[in-house]
This record gives C-alpha cells, sequence and structure tokens, in this order.
C-alpha cells in the first residue's frame, strides 16, 4: 500500500485517489435512487390503489430505489469518517420517496381532514376571525392564524396548493432538531444519525399532513432540544429541589458548581443566553397550547419526566407549562368545553376505556385492514423491543437512557388522561418514537463490526415494506379522487347558504370552501342506523331544516365502510333505500360521488321516486377514478326546490 | 467552512447567517411591494419567514453552534408567527401583510448587524 501511495505521488496523482473514488460511490448510488425512485413513481397509477393501500401501485423499480439508497447510507454509515452532506442528501431522498410517494401519484391532494383545515385557514385569511363553535379543532387556532398569515402575505390564492407537499416539508424539518436531541441523548454522532434514517421508515402514524399536531409536533422536538441541550442536568433523581434552599449558601454554591462540571462546554450558558433559551422555550409552550389540544401535555410530561429524574434543570417549567396549557383551555377554548365538559375529562382516569378506544375498538374491518393493523402493531411492538433491548445493552455507552426512557415512557401517561376520540394511541407511538429510537440506536450498535452494518441492514430491510403497509395501507379511503372535488365544488356551488350537508362517514372532502356557509352533520357507521335501521327517514329528518339539505355519498366513503367496517354490501343496500325514495332526489353524480337533496314530504307521499330516470350508482368500481367528469342533474317539473 | 480554526468558522457562519437573513428579507419585502405571481412571492416569504428575525438573533447573543442556531431558530419563527397571527386576530385587527413586513424588518436588522460584528470579529 506505501508503495502504490509513494507511485502515486510521484506521478503526480492524488495520494488518495482511491479513497476518493470509493467516497463517490454513495453519492452516485444516491443519485441513482433518487432517479430510479421518482421514474417509479411517475409511472404508477393511481387506479392499481387496493385493499393494501399504496403498495399495490408501486412499480418494482421504486423498491429497488429504497434497496439501493440503503445500501448507500448503510456505506455512509460504517465509513470511519463522518460526512454529513452525503448523510443528508441520502435522507432528504429517502423522505422525499418514502413521504412523497402518494404526492407524485394521486390527481389530488391526499387526506380529508387537511382539506377541511386549508378551509378553516382560508377563511381566516379573508376574515381574520376564527369559529370557535363550527368544531373542536378551531379553539386552538394559532396554526390555523399563523398558516393565514403566510398565505395571505405571500399572496396564495388559498392553501389547497399546500397540501400535496406538506409531509414531506414537515418530515424534512422533524429530522434536525431529532437529529441534534438524539445527539444529546447518545453522546454520539453515528448513533444519532442513525436515529435520524430510521424516524422516516417508523413514522408511519400519519399526523404530518396540513394540521396544527403536525407543526405541534415540530415544536415539541424543538422543545425537548432545548430542555436537554442548554438545560441538561445530571442530578442525582429525585433530588428535591426545595431542600437545596435550606443548605447554607456555600454548601448551595458547591452544589451547583459540581452540576456545573459535570455538563459538556456546550452546555453551560451566559446569563444573557439563559434569558433568550428561557423566552424560546416560552414562545414554544405558548404556541403548543395555543395550537394543538394535546401536544403540551406531552410536552409537559416529557419535561415533568426528565425535571424529576435529574435531566433538566428547568424544574419548574412543568408548573409553567401546564398553566399554559390549561389557561389556554379555561380561556381560548371556552366555547368548546362549555358545551362538552364530559367529551373533555371524563376519559381522565378511566384508562381501560381509553385503551379499549384507541385500540380494541381500531382493530376491526376487512381482512386486508386486518393485516394492515397488525403490521403497525408489529412495528409498534418492534421498536419498543429494540428499546429495551437497548437499554440494557447500552449500560456502557455513557449514553443518557434516563432521559431516552422519560421520552419513549412519557407519552403513555396521556392514555390515562383522554381517548381523543380513539387517536390517543397514534399520538402516543409517536411521541414516543424519538426516545424509543434513541434506545434502539444503541441496540443496534452494541455489536460490532460487519454484524453492526448486517443489524442494520436487516432492519432496514424489515422497515420498509412495513412502512409502506402501515404508512399508506388505508390510501384506498385516505386518498381523495379529483371526481370528489368536483362534485363537492358542483354541491358549494348550487346549495343555498344555511342548507345542511350530511355524509355517512367522515370521508368527505368538504369544509374547504364557503366553511361557514353550510352545516355539516357526519354520522358514525357504528352508532347510527345507516345499516339495520330506518336510514332513509333517519337521514331525512336530519336534513329537515328551512334551506334544504343534502346527502352526499362518495367512492372513499364506501370504501372506508368496507375496509374499516367490514361493511362489504352496505354501499349497495343504502344507496338503492335512497334511490327508491321519494323523499330524495339524485341532483349530480359522477363515477365517484353521488348527491342527494331532500325535497321533503312523507316517504309514502309521491307514487314514484324522482330517481327512476337517472342511471347507475356507486359502488367503488376499479377503474373508474380517472372518469370524473360529473353533471349535475336538473330537478324534474314540479319538484320541490 | 471546516479546516480553519474555531473562531474563523464562527466568523464565516456569523456572516453567511447575517448575509442570507439579509437578503430573505429584502426579497420578502420587494416581492409583497411589487405583488408578485404567488409562484414567486410565497416560496420567498415562506423562507424569510422561517429564516426571520430568530436565528441572525439567536447567532448574535449567544454562543450556540450553527445547527443549535438554526434549530431553535426555526421553531421560534414558527412560534413567532403562530403568536403574531393569533394576536392579531384575538385584536380583531387583521393586518397579516404588514404584519410579515414588520418581521421582515427586524429580520434584516437583526442580519445587518450580524454581518457587520462578524466583519469586526
Amino acid at each position: 500500500m506505501a508503495l502504490v501511495t509513494a507511485r502515486a505521488s510521484r506521478y503526480g496523482h492524488p495520494v488518495d485517489a482511491p479513497r476518493s473514488v470509493r467516497g463517490l460511490v454513495p453519492w452516485i448510488l444516491t443519485l441513482v435512487a433518487l432517479g430510479l425512485g421518482l421514474l417509479s413513481l411517475l409511472s404508477a397509477h393511481e387506479s392499481a390503489i387496493g385493499p393494501y393501500g399504496l403498495i399495490q401501485a408501486l412499480p418494482l423499480g421504486y423498491f429497488a430505489s429504497l434497496v439501493i439508497l440503503a445500501a448507500a447510507f448503510i456505506m455512509t454509515w460504517m465509513n470511519h469518517e463522518i460526512r454529513y452532506s452525503q448523510f443528508a442528501a441520502q435522507v432528504v431522498v429517502l423522505v422525499v420517496l418514502l413521504h412523497g410517494a402518494p404526492g407524485f401519484i394521486e390527481s389530488e391532494p391526499r387526506f380529508h381532514e387537511a382539506w377541511t383545515h386549508a378551509g378553516f385557514t382560508g377563511y381566516i385569511m379573508q376574515t381574520g376571525h376564527v369559529l370557535p363553535h363550527t368544531d373542536a379543532r378551531f379553539n386552538w387556532p394559532s396554526f390555523f392564524t399563523g398558516a393565514a398569515m403566510l398565505a395571505r402575505a405571500g399572496g396564495l390564492p388559498n392553501v389547497i396548493v399546500l397540501l400535496r407537499w406538506w409531509p414531506v416539508f414537515l418530515n424534512l424539518l422533524y429530522l434536525p432538531p431529532l437529529f441534534i436531541l438524539a445527539k444529546h441523548i447518545l453522546r454520539d454522532e453515528k448513533k444519532a444519525m442513525l436515529v435520524v434514517w430510521i424516524f422516516p421508515l417508523a413514522n408511519w402514524v400519519g399526523q404530518d399532513y396540513f394540521s396544527p399536531q403536525s407543526v405541534a409536533y415540530l415544536l415539541y422536538l424543538v422543545f425537548v432540544c432545548l430542555v436537554l441541550g442548554p438545560f441538561a442536568a445530571n442530578r442525582e433523581a429525585f433530588f428535591p429541589q426545595w431542600l437545596r434552599a435550606l443548605l447554607p449558601p456555600w454548601k448551595r454554591r458547591q452544589q451547583q458548581q459540581e452540576e456545573l462540571d459535570t455538563l459538556p462546554e456546550d452546555q453551560r450558558n451566559t446569563r444573557l443566553e439563559v434569558m433568550i433559551l428561557l423566552a424560546i422555550l416560552l414562545g414554544l409552550s405558548l404556541a403548543m397550547a395555543t395550537g394543538h389540544q394535546i401536544t403540551p401535555y406531552f410536552a409537559f410530561t416529557a419535561v415533568a419526566g426528565l425535571a424529576i429524574l435529574g435531566r433538566t434543570k428547568l424544574v419548574a417549567w412543568p408548573a409553567v407549562m401546564f398553566l399554559v396549557a390549561t389557561g389556554w383551555v379555561c380561556y381560548g377554548a371556552q366555547a368548546f368545553w362549555s358545551g362538552h365538559f364530559n367529551q373533555l375529562f371524563g376519559g381522565i382516569g378511566n384508562l381501560g376505556g381509553n385503551v379499549s378506544a384507541n385500540l380494541a375498538k381500531r382493530l376491526r374491518g376487512s381482512p386486508a385492514h386486518y393485516q394492515i393493523l397488525d403490521v403497525r402493531l408489529f412495528m409498534f411492538v418492534l421498536i419498543l423491543a429494540l428499546a429495551l433491548a437497548g437499554f440494557f445493552l447500552g449500560r456502557k455507552t455513557g449514553a443518557n437512557r434516563r432521559a431516552a426512557v422519560v421520552l419513549a415512557l412519557a407519552p403513555l401517561l396521556s392514555l390515562g388522561g383522554q381517548a381523543y376520540g380513539g387517536e390517543a394511541g397514534l399520538r402516543v407511538f409517536l411521541f414516543c418514537l424519538p426516545g424509543a429510537l434513541c434506545l434502539a440506536a444503541l441496540a443496534l450498535t452494541t455489536v460490532a463490526g460487519r454484524l453492526r452494518a448486517i443489524a442494520v441492514a436487516l432492519l432496514i430491510a424489515l422497515l420498509i415494506p412495513c412502512f409502506l403497509l402501515a404508512r399508506w395501507g388505508n390510501e384506498l379511503f385516505e386518498m381523495v379522487p379529483a371526481g370528489e372535488v368536483s362534485g363537492m365544488r358542483a354541491l358549494y356551488a348550487m346549495a343555498p347558504p344555511g342548507s345542511r350537508f350530511l355524509a355517512i362517514n367522515p370521508q368527505v372532502p368538504w369544509q374547504f370552501m364557503d366553511i361557514d356557509q353550510h352545516k355539516l352533520i357526519t354520522s358514525k357507521l357504528d352508532s347510527s342506523s345507516f345499516v339495520f335501521g330506518n336510514t332513509v327517514a333517519n337521514v331525512a329528518a336530519r336534513l329537515n331544516g328551512p334551506q334544504g339539505g343534502y346527502l352526499v355519498i362518495t367512492e372513499t366513503e364506501v370504501a372506508y365502510a368496507r375496509e374499516s367496517y367490514g361493511l362489504g354490501n352496505w354501499a349497495q343496500t343504502v344507496e338503492r333505500r335512497f334511490a327508491a325514495s321519494p323523499l330524495f332526489q339524485r341532483v349530480y353524480q359522477n363515477p365517484t360521488i353521488v348527491i342527494y337533496k331532500y325535497i321533503g314530504g312523507t316517504e309514502h307521499a309521491q307514487p314514484g321516486s324522482p330517481n327512476q330516470h337517472v342511471g347507475r350508482s356507486i359502488h367503488a368500481r376499479p377503474g373508474s377514478r380517472k372518469q370524473h367528469g360529473g353533471r349535475p342533474i336538473h330537478a324534474r317539473p314540479g319538484s320541490r326546490k | 467552512m471546516h479546516g480553519q480554526d474555531p473562531e474563523s468558522n464562527r466568523r464565516l457562519e456569523c456572516q453567511v447567517i447575517g448575509v442570507a437573513a439579509v437578503l430573505l428579507a429584502v426579497g420578502g419585502i420587494l416581492v409583497i411591494g411589487l405583488s408578485a405571481p404567488w409562484q414567486i412571492r410565497f416560496p420567498i416569504v415562506a423562507a424569510a419567514s422561517l429564516f426571520g428575525p430568530a436565528i441572525p438573533a439567536l447567532r448574535l447573543f449567544t454562543r450556540r453552534t450553527l445547527i443549535e442556531c438554526l434549530v431553535y431558530g426555526v421553531g421560534m419563527n414558527i412560534a413567532l408567527l403562530m403568536l403574531v397571527s393569533l394576536g392579531l386576530v384575538m385584536a380583531g385587527s387583521w393586518y397579516p401583510t404588514i404584519s410579515i413586513m414588520v418581521l421582515l424588518l427586524i429580520s434584516l436588522a437583526a442580519g445587518a448587524r450580524l454581518t457587520m460584528v462578524s466583519a469586526t470579529m
């Protein structure tokens, strides 16, 4: 080797030429993965999405691109030098390929809730007012007001243009604070890089759409970075801080100096710096408290746990955090809790009921849906098992395991507080991830040499298909077909202000415009009589108002009922009843949406159905998603407007 | 940026952050003032608001590392956008464009100050 180097120098080549060429290989692989992945995504078809979700529409080239990218990452990560630029490029490509896949394939931005949030933001953009009585979420409006302010100043026509790439953008923003957090906990940059790489693969929860929680999670990560970075402590657990005040001053100073000496250089602060960082913490706490219902409580439990276990100097901050969050609930969210006191506080202490709402009641549906839920549970268990192994195996690594355990376990406490519409379980997993992945990284890096690379490669090979199933498995009813959007636009154009809209479940892209003009009614399939009861009469009763009402049946509603509730023939049965009823008239249809207008009267008042002349109904036909040229159907002469 | 002594690294980082803050703030003010189409205007205004006052200010007043300034700064800027806009809505005076312009002016001032300070480091 010395001979080669000497020859290279003699002939004027750079002495480390072979190393430079070797260093280029991960770059080349990353670019190949990006090119192949994008080409594959652009060649995929929306119509191929099936009961297992997006994975059925993904070409083989896409999977090959992820394998190539994983190989490039392992080469970079196993190198003895730390190559940040290479690593950053690989992580960006990973996030674009994993979290941007629907953005390339689907014709409209995905997820109905995101459309609702866009409508609310648009309302604030135009009026400068909020609608606290319209929806519980709007009582925590700072995310919506912030987005509205930025969109208005940026000249956006509406925020729907942001929906498609929002998850990619947010997932990219999560990674720098996660890296700092992992570095603070693990005290090792290579291990922190591993945490950052695994996070996009493990984050199947899907809370990164255009929503308050997507930004609140980012603020939470920055918050925890500050708590464990500049405000880190290395105290004995359970040391009562108030006892310190009883000590003589010289003893207190000595103790403080001892604590300071155990901290790394970069975690010591000047007085001005402390004030600035505390101001940032306060800003983050206020933004979380006014922006999202449960994130501030996750932050509260995390900082309280860290303070109790002596991992942060911010022993009073849990009280500040709690007061800020609860203060906003009392003052800013009054419109919500004054009418829903039991909903807000009824779950406190009801651990069994909350777990049941979050776990047992979600485990149902078609066989494919069951399998997707199994994959989600498997990922949950796998990461927690790795975290547990990391806790024991990482004893001698010098990592701040106690802090990681607090971050991984503190979110579980929220299950004792609120069921949160059955979604608290998802949030718990999301908030567990930073701590759990730090411990998992400890487990993976206890083995040395090539075994370490093999362990990481095996985990990535396992996580890629699991992620694609768990994250995009519900795509059949979480996507928004273009026909449904055009149908809803037609509905908003024809419906008079004050009229009522009713959907049989929440999978409808509505409220993205004229959010204050109509009253919306959503039914839950498990609590209504849609399936077995007198459906038509019930719907008629709920739509009976001075301005009339409309019933919306969409392809994704039908898919949701079939996949999530196992109601196979439900769509046909229900729609046949409406088509036959004299109380309803079909006023719009395209292959993905049918809209009925409530025209009043009684079920036996008219001899025939006004829908007899109208053709087919909607039954989630495969391959029908591209044909969305709908048409309004004009009311027959003599029928009531 | 690497391979030099820590102080010159820090000076260079300060200059880059200061110049970036100034350029983004000036760009944001210009595209708003000229009523540029949203395809140009929104990315510049959003980038300027995310980079905003907090990143140059953190670099100016603290000794945190570059990545820490970026992370805490982005977090603070987002929080600032949320809280300022909430304040506007609650006060019943919805002037979003003017508020963003004020934030950009503060960012411009912080960036200019950081650039000047880093030149004399």
